[in-house]
């Protein structure tokens, strides 16, 4: 079964004579485990598609499957829980809670869980291990550099093991030596605990590190390349 | 296809658990919300602490004015429990055609005599100033009978009441109040002394004890000396009998006694105007007085409420507008829309209940404040801490509810992209 499946999924933005179509037939499928990458123009509808698959969003028609369950009608409760327990995202703006250390805001995710953060405390040191900044708990995001940032962002993204990793731009605020440093955590996450992470890139070298590249051209998916296994 | 499931059978084994067993309840989450309120508040302690004021100030004044009405109240009713609710006096009524007759001692006797009265005393009242030492002090005179503290219970602390016997004689009863008074920084005044009252000397009796004053009396007892009747012309101005004060049998309704009272002053051979009044009636008219000032402390306090109220709404709403961001990240860690609702309205109760409780406490200190300076007991009313907590809550949980209705509403897309 596929982790994510869309077929023919309308979008647009807008109201009346306004109204923008971001979204045109777009259809595929992302496997459990797969690491692909979005790329295209500004404006090409990259980042509505990653607010579909993230269930921020509705298709305006289309179906959008997750993990075989149809999200595209579900209750907003319903989609709430789904992104607390098996999606987790990471932004170009890292969005870390700045009155919290890196500790709490790795733990955060927890309390939309209906679980203590407090308590899960030894969940979100393990995983702040794993990226690398153990040293690093008791400092809050601002004497951190936008590196350490963002490892904690994807700390905080896969401390609830999830079953799908969204990034938007996720190396857009870094220099390239950072930048590469946070894809390569990308693979070896992906290779530990198998979660699936699709990631929105301009940056050609990225994308082509991935073995999966979808290409959007004005609302539309226009390629849909493989590297050969 | 499978059905949908949250914990798919690949799930690593050590995905955390939905439940450990140490927070099965969510108590130690509540407390973490709360405490991750103040933490937010902390944040912008400014703009806080101005919206505390507004609570603090609108608690504050309701919590001093209920305290303040309550012990009041408990005034009102400790100036009747040393004499009773049996009391009623007649006073003259001042009538525009001439002058209004005097009551005489024959009207005391009739009115004695009535089978709704059970005793009566004639009351002679002025104003004197006594010089004794150094202290010069303006007191209350009463011309009374030795009737007259039977009837009232006035009872002497040192030496005795006047007696029948003193009626022609120049001895007075000091009031307590009076004798601290006339103490002045020497020493009081004493039993077996003397006092000059107009241009007399009085040979002190006795000492009352102490009392409150009665509002039923023309005059403040302890405050006031006492010298017979029959000598009140001596040391006062006029000394007409410028009252009756009655006691009536507990079992008579206070308004035949008062009836049968107007009854002999209506009837002939002088009928005359005058005016009945009873402890019950002044007890209900001080109970009505009570009632407005309540309502005007009510309303006193609901206007700075909502004044704290708007306060808080303020920094809610502004802190909604600031932390979009913060909204937009927690909606995508999976916060459902009530979760967002929940933490503002834990937030705004906060700021609301912090500012309550300190508005109780200044309150309460407030009120013992007015109650030493009025010279009353003060007394802790039992519903002024919860009112002040109540009052506090119901006003974040109102004030707070649009705000955080606002923030729960924020789509997340557009919340994540806010600068």
């Amino acid at each position: 079964m596929a982790l994510l499946d869309l077929s023919g999924v309308h979008k647009a933005h807008g109201d009346g004579p306004n109204r923008v179509p971001v979204l045109r037939d777009v259809s595929f499928a992302i496997a459990p485990g797969e690491v692909c990458a979005i790329t295209g123009a500004s404006g090409s509808g990259k980042s509505t598609l990653l607010n579909l698959i993230g269930l921020l969003d509705r298709p305006d028609s289309g179906r959008l499957l997750f993990e075989g369950e149809d999200v595209a009608r579900a209750t907003p409760d319903r989609q709430a829980r789904l992104r607390s327990r098996r999606i987790g995202f990471v932004f170009q703006s890292f969005h870390l809670l700045p009155r919290l250390t890196a500790l709490d805001n790795v733990a955060l995710p927890f309390l939309y869980r209906g679980l203590s953060p407090r308590a899960c405390r030894g969940h979100a040191a393990a995983m702040l291990q794993r990226v690398g900044l153990a040293d690093r708990a008791g400092h809050r995001p601002e004497e951190l550099s936008g590196g350490q940032r963002q490892r904690v962002a994807i700390a905080r993204a896969l401390v609830g093991r999830p079953a799908l990793l969204l990034a938007d731009e996720p190396t857009g605020n870094l220099d390239s030596g950072a930048a590469r440093r946070i894809i390569d955590l990308f693979f070896e996450l992906n290779a530990e605990t198998g979660v699936a992470v699709v990631l929105v890139t301009h940056d050609p070298g990225i994308a082509a590190r991935c073995p999966r590249r979808l290409t959007m051209d004005d609302g539309r998916l226009t390629a849909d390349g493989r590297d050969p296994p | 296809m499978t059905p949908p499931s949250d914990h798919p059978p690949d799930a690593p084994p050590d995905h955390p658990p939905d439940h450990p067993p140490d927070e099965r309840h969510g108590g130690g989450r509540l407390r973490e919300l709360v405490a991750d309120a103040f933490r937010n508040l902390c944040s912008v302690r400014q703009r806080s602490l101005l919206a505390l004021l507004g609570v603090v100030i609108g608690t504050a004044a309701v919590i001093a004015l209920v305290n303040i009405g309550d012990n009041a109240k408990h005034h009102a009713l400790s100036q009747f429990q040393a004499m009773g609710t049996d009391l009623l006096t007649v006073r003259r009524e001042f009538s525009a055609l001439g002058q209004p007759p005097a009551f005489t001692l024959d009207d005391v006797a009739a009115l004695a005599a009535l089978p709704e009265i059970d005793a009566a005393a004639p009351l002679a009242v002025g104003g004197l100033e006594i010089v004794r030492g150094r202290a010069r002090v303006s007191l209350g005179v009463a011309g009374v009978t030795a009737e007259f503290f039977r009837l009232t219970r006035l009872t002497a602390a040192a030496g005795r009441v006047l007696s029948p016997l003193d009626a022609r004689q120049t001895s007075v009863v000091l009031g307590s109040g009076a004798v601290r008074q006339l103490a002045g920084e020497g020493a009081p005044p004493a039993v077996g002394q003397w006092i000059r009252l107009g241009g007399y000397n009085y040979t002190i009796v006795g000492v009352l004890e102490p009392t409150v004053a009665n509002p039923l009396l023309p005059i403040d007892t302890d405050n006031a000396v006492f010298v017979p009747l029959e000598g009140m012309r001596r040391v006062a101005a006029g000394g007409d009998i410028a009252g009756i004060v009655l006691r009536k049998p507990p079992e008579t309704d206070d308004r035949a006694a008062g009836a049968a009272v107007a009854g002999h002053f209506a009837a002939p051979p002088r009928p005359r105007p005058v005016a009945v009044q009873t402890a019950r009636q002044m007890i209900a008219a001080m109970a009505e007085q009570m009632e407005v000032y309540a309502l005007l402390l009510a309303a006193v306090g609901g206007i700075s409420l909502v004044v704290g109220g708007v306060g808080v709404m303020n920094v809610m709403l502004m802190s909604v507008v600031e932390r979009r961001r913060e909204i937009g990240l927690r909606l995508a860690l999976g916060a459902r829309p009530r979760d967002i609702r929940a933490m503002f309205l834990i937030e705004a109760t906060a700021l609301s209940v912090a500012g309550g409780g300190l508005g109780a406490l200044l309150g309460l200190a407030a009120a013992a404040v007015y109650a030493r300076s009025a010279g009353w007991d003060f007394i802790l009313s039992a519903a002024a801490p919860p009112l002040g907590i109540g009052m506090s809550l119901a006003v974040g949980l109102f004030f707070g509810l649009y705000p955080a209705i606002r923030a729960s509403r924020l789509d997340p897309i557009v919340a994540l992209r806010a600068e």
